[in-house]
């Protein structure tokens, strides 16, 4: 008997610890850059109320969106952070703000976050916004940050009106367009694995810098509009993807010399994001409301994941293979998370949000 | 009004003796005006009325009461009230700091502290439009120049009162400048051109000439890309104020701002009278009705006064007939589908005193909010006299064009929003299906709208208030194109259709509506002055003018013979794109079209000089040196010379 009781209060006792588990994600810190309404909604909006501008901070923005929009929407733009183990989700950034990318660097000995956003690029600061615009007015509209994988003291950003780069820290940025003939760059990619080397994505194609930069040449596709480069970690000279809005995906295996478009959904789909592979891990491509595809590590055989047309547009993905865990930024159902491969997703917060990028992060990254 | 000119007869020597001494330019030859003290009657007016009236907290009630120096305590109490729920808002930094400057004598410590903290604790976003972020630089610039001791630590945006000073002095600067060089992109907006107003009259009153930060600064203000100096920031707003009340001053009637617009709204659209240009016509003209905004309040307080030459084009229009009237703009930045940044907008407006036929080239040049073209006509009585055409359209392509994020998903939002924008009986908007031929009183709208594009009928508004119509019939049933006639007042009206169409009542007027996808309307407008009367307009429209019109395999053409006999051809082609326009079989072409050139004020783009004239009273804004001058000329001197 006293066994049996002592089996009893036991799985009492495990199995909520068990449940909890389940729903327990293995990280401290999930960042996540939420883009937030539109000029374009804000200024329809305005449109239909009969009010010249929308206020963007106006207490009941969110409300009369969501009246207008006609879907759940809960959270303006700007900087999230999960509470540990949850997902319940704190801005930890300036109200409102537009923010699609964000990185981290070592440029003091201390990790440093930096955000890309529509005002600019900012850091964590000692005043009372807690955030420090580093850039000027002629900087705006950050699409995609990055740092220099080899040089932390480089930060690259790119906008809708071309490419800047911080070589100090973020202290002074410079433009630095040579060569590139469209200067909407929807995102840059630092090659991990070639020291200076650099590609970046514009609405006229793919473009290539070997000399951190300051110089670019058109690589493949002109007149595509690129909006997501990824490289297999592991590979050698290196297989790239290469996603785009209305085009499909396109691969190189030569080291980013030649790129082919891949069968992948309809020729027509959008890639807006992708992510994964090495040690033989899938990589994924997040598309325009079809959901996830994945492949294996070398881009083969390229499939629909099933189920995934449920995240609608998927605009960020952050593969945790080490803790069997995929997470899936989409645009206007936020965080979506799956513990089984992708196989099922369940809600992680954000409701409503357009999730552009996510991060596991530190708590002190927030620190100035 | 009539007493502008009430030293004519002593100037009138003067000239004689100005015009044999090589154009000297005589700083303050124009008389002070009588007109200063209307001006300053209304100001109180205002001012009053909102004391009065205004009684929910407001920044607007909050700065009346201090300016009237009446009820504080109540003014106290709102401001308080305002600062409890700071927004990030540009607009809502612009009238706070309006508010302090304006008030701050009359507000106790508390306040003025609270009001400094805000600047310190609360994020202010700048937005991505150019009212907004001259709205949020004018108000770092402003508060920078306050608060010069916050140091970066202090701020919302961690930069330094010198460093946000420098900044938003760099901004501004390039703005002017960009407008001088290419034209304003949000150009000759009814609901906006009170906020630029504002904000340079705020600048206008309280900037500083030089940043008061230490010598280093006090030297130069440089913007970041060009190092180019730029002393006198507040002659340089003086001038920008100038040129932009000189530019709505040319192209209003009856304080409406007529033709084409980068930015309107509806009702407004087909409701001119309730522009919110209306309140600094009041103001500044005396015309209209008061509307007691925000920015009105700024205009009535800063001590900012049109200049004599801006009064006179405004309201003492040259009785000798109508004139043409040229300017150019800029498009705004065009993200997407386009490789060139500042595509050009051409103006063009036929300008009477009775009315201002007016239109851009057409094409897509603004976002969501674009009026292309519009005859306004006088007509006190009409509360909405305007009249035009347009092509609603609403796809990717213009959401990708002049907003940064992904097209297809901007679209699937917009494409379920329940508001106007994406509905087919919008009244706003451009299209690039649109293209426009105006020649003087003649005005041409052609419109090839691909099979795949949404919304394929196009759509115009008439006023109830017009005359005299004698083919119209509002049944809603297809009619045959043919011309329909009307008036208002001294203004004829003939209005072709050149595909079947249809016509439905709606708020105010008649809703014209035709379906076809190859389409266009022909509009030829007289006066009695160029057709003695509305009878005589009519038989030569019938009689004289000749209308050929062809449609299909993806192109439109019209050959139109106008009532007084030129000849205009004009082709939008889909297949290739192409466009053209013929004027009396010449190429009608916009090289080299100037920034703006009509009979009373020409710009000299290598001088980067405006020179206005309105009978004998000449104005000169040089904006490379950014200097003016005034002078008495010859009547026979012309402009440009």
């Amino acid at each position: 008997m006293k066994k049996i009781f002592c089996v009893l209060v036991g799985l009492f006792c495990v199995f909520p610890v068990w449940t909890s588990a389940q729903d327990r994600p293995v990280f401290e810190r999930l960042y996540a850059a939420v883009v937030g309404p539109s000029p374009v909604t804000l200024q329809a909006t305005a449109l239909a109320v009969g009010s010249r501008t929308l206020d963007s901070g106006q207490p009941n923005l969110i409300k009369t969106l969501r009246q207008y929009l006609g879907r759940e929407l809960t959270y303006p733009g700007g900087l999230y952070i999960s509470s540990p183990d949850s997902a319940t989700w704190q801005n930890a950034s300036w109200p409102n703000l537009t923010l699609r990318s964000l990185t981290m660097s070592m440029a003091t000995g201390e990790p440093k976050l930096w955000l890309g956003a529509d005002n600019g690029v900012l850091r964590p600061f000692n005043n009372p916004t807690g955030w420090q615009l580093v850039t000027d007015w002629q900087i705006s509209s950050i699409m995609d940050l990055h740092r220099d994988p080899f040089d932390n003291q480089i930060l690259f950003a790119c906008t809708a009106n071309g490419i800047f780069i911080s070589s100090d820290g973020g202290v002074t940025w410079k433009n630095s367009n040579a060569g590139l003939n469209n200067l909407f760059v929807s995102c840059i990619f630092p090659d991990p694995k070639v020291q200076a080397r650099l590609f970046a994505g514009t609405e006229g194609g793919l473009y290539q810098s070997t000399d951190g930069g300051r110089n670019w040449q058109q690589l493949a596709l002109p007149g595509i509009p690129v909006r997501a480069i990824w490289r297999e970690p592991e590979s050698w000279p290196g297989i790239f993807w290469v996603g785009t809005e209305g085009h499909g995906l396109y691969e190189s295996i030569d080291g980013g010399k030649n790129f082919v478009p891949v069968l992948i959904g309809e020729e027509s789909v959008s890639i807006y994001a992708l992510a994964g592979g090495g040690s033989n891990r899938p990589i994924y491509a997040g598309s325009y409301q079809r959901g996830i595809f994945y492949a294996s590590s070398v881009g083969q055989n390229w499939q629909q994941m099933p189920g995934s047309e449920r995240l609608g547009s998927v605009t960020c993905i952050l593969p945790l293979p080490d803790r069997n865990l995929l997470l899936a930024g989409t645009y206007d159902r936020g965080v979506q998370l799956s513990r089984n491969g992708g196989q099922t997703w369940k809600a992680f917060g954000l409701v409503g949000a357009y999730v552009r990028q996510l991060v596991v992060g530190e708590p002190n990254w927030l620190r100035p | 009004m009539q007493s502008i000119w009430r030293k004519e007869a002593r100037l009138q020597s003067l000239n004689i003796f100005l015009f044999f001494s090589s154009f000297i330019f005589v700083s303050g030859a124009f008389p002070q005006k009588d007109f200063e003290k209307a001006l300053a009657e209304r100001r109180q007016i205002l001012i009053a009325h909102l004391v009065e009236k205004e009684s929910t907290p407001s920044f607007t009630a909050v700065t009346a009461r201090y300016a009237a120096n009446e009820r504080l305590a109540e003014a106290n109490r709102m401001l308080s009230q305002l600062l409890q729920q700071p927004s990030g808002d540009p607009v809502y930094g612009f009238n706070l700091i309006a508010t302090y400057l304006f008030g701050q004598h009359n507000m106790p410590d508390s306040l003025r502290e609270k009001v400094r903290k805000v600047f310190s604790a609360n994020a202010f976003l700048r937005g991505d439009s150019e009212d907004n972020q001259l709205r949020y630089y004018a108000t770092l610039l402003l508060a920078a120049q306050t608060w010069p001791e916050m140091p970066a630590e202090q701020w919302f945006n961690g930069k330094s009162a010198a460093e946000n000073w420098r900044e938003a002095a760099a901004f501004v600067v390039a703005w002017m400048n960009n407008n001088v060089t290419y034209g304003q992109a949000q150009f000759d907006s009814p609901e906006l051109l009170p906020a630029f107003v504002a904000c340079l009259e705020l600048l206008h009153e309280y900037v500083a000439d030089e940043a008061p930060f230490g010598e280093l600064e006090k030297k130069i203000v440089t913007t970041t890309k060009s190092k180019v100096a730029a002393p006198n920031l507040r002659t340089r707003i003086s001038m920008m104020l100038d040129l932009l009340l000189i530019d709505f001053a040319l192209e209003q009637i009856d304080g409406i701002y007529a033709g084409a617009h980068s930015y309107d709204t509806e009702p407004a659209v087909y409701s001119p009278r309730q522009s919110a240009n209306a309140a600094l016509f009041w103001l500044y003209f005396g015309m209209g009705e008061m509307k007691p905004t925000m920015e009105a309040l700024v205009s009535a307080m800063s001590g900012y006064n049109v200049s004599d030459a801006v009064y006179a084009l405004a309201t003492n229009r040259d009785p000798l007939g109508g004139y043409a009237h040229r300017e150019r703009k800029r498009v705004r930045n065009q993200l997407r589908n386009s490789y060139e940044r500042t595509t050009a907008v051409y103006k063009y407006a036929y300008i009477t005193r009775d009315y201002i036929l007016g239109s851009v080239q057409g094409g897509l040049l603004s976002p969501l909010q674009q009026h292309t073209w519009d005859l306004t006509y006088l007509s006190p009585q009409d509360p909405r006299p305007a009249l035009f055409v347009m092509h609603p359209f609403f796809d990717p392509r213009e959401l990708g064009a002049f907003f940064v994020d992904e097209p297809a998903l901007l679209f699937d939002e917009l494409n379920k929003f329940k508001g106007r924008y994406n509905q087919g009986d919008k009244l706003v908007g451009g299209s690039p299906y649109e293209q426009i031929f105006q020649h003087r009183n003649t005005l041409i709208a052609l419109y090839n709208i691909p099979e795949k594009v949404q919304f394929g009928h196009i759509s115009g508004f008439f006023s109830k208030g017009l005359q005299d119509w004698n083919e119209l019939d509002a049944d809603g049933l297809s009619h045959d194109p043919e011309w329909l006639f009307c008036r208002a007042g001294n203004t004829f009206i003939a209005f072709r259709p050149l595909q079947e169409f249809r016509v439905n009542p709606m708020e105010g007027g008649w809703r014209y509506i035709s379906e076809s996808r190859q389409n266009g309307v022909i509009l030829e407008v007289s006066t009695p002055e160029e057709s003695k009367n509305f009878e005589e307009f009519k038989r030569r429209i019938l009689e004289v003018s000749k209308v050929d019109f062809k449609a299909g395999d993806n192109s439109v053409k019209v050959k139109y013979t106008t009532a007084y006999g030129d000849r205009m051809e004009f082709v939008y082609d889909g297949n290739s794109s192409t466009i053209a326009r013929l004027l009396n079989d010449l190429p009608f072409k916009y090289d080299n079209w100037p920034i703006f050139d009509n009979p009373y004020i020409k710009y000299d783009e290598t001088k980067r000089l405006l020179q206005v004239r309105v009978k004998n009273k000449w104005r000169a804004l040089d904006f490379t040196n950014w200097t003016v001058s005034e002078r008495a000329g010859s009547f026979t001197e012309e402009l440009g010379r």
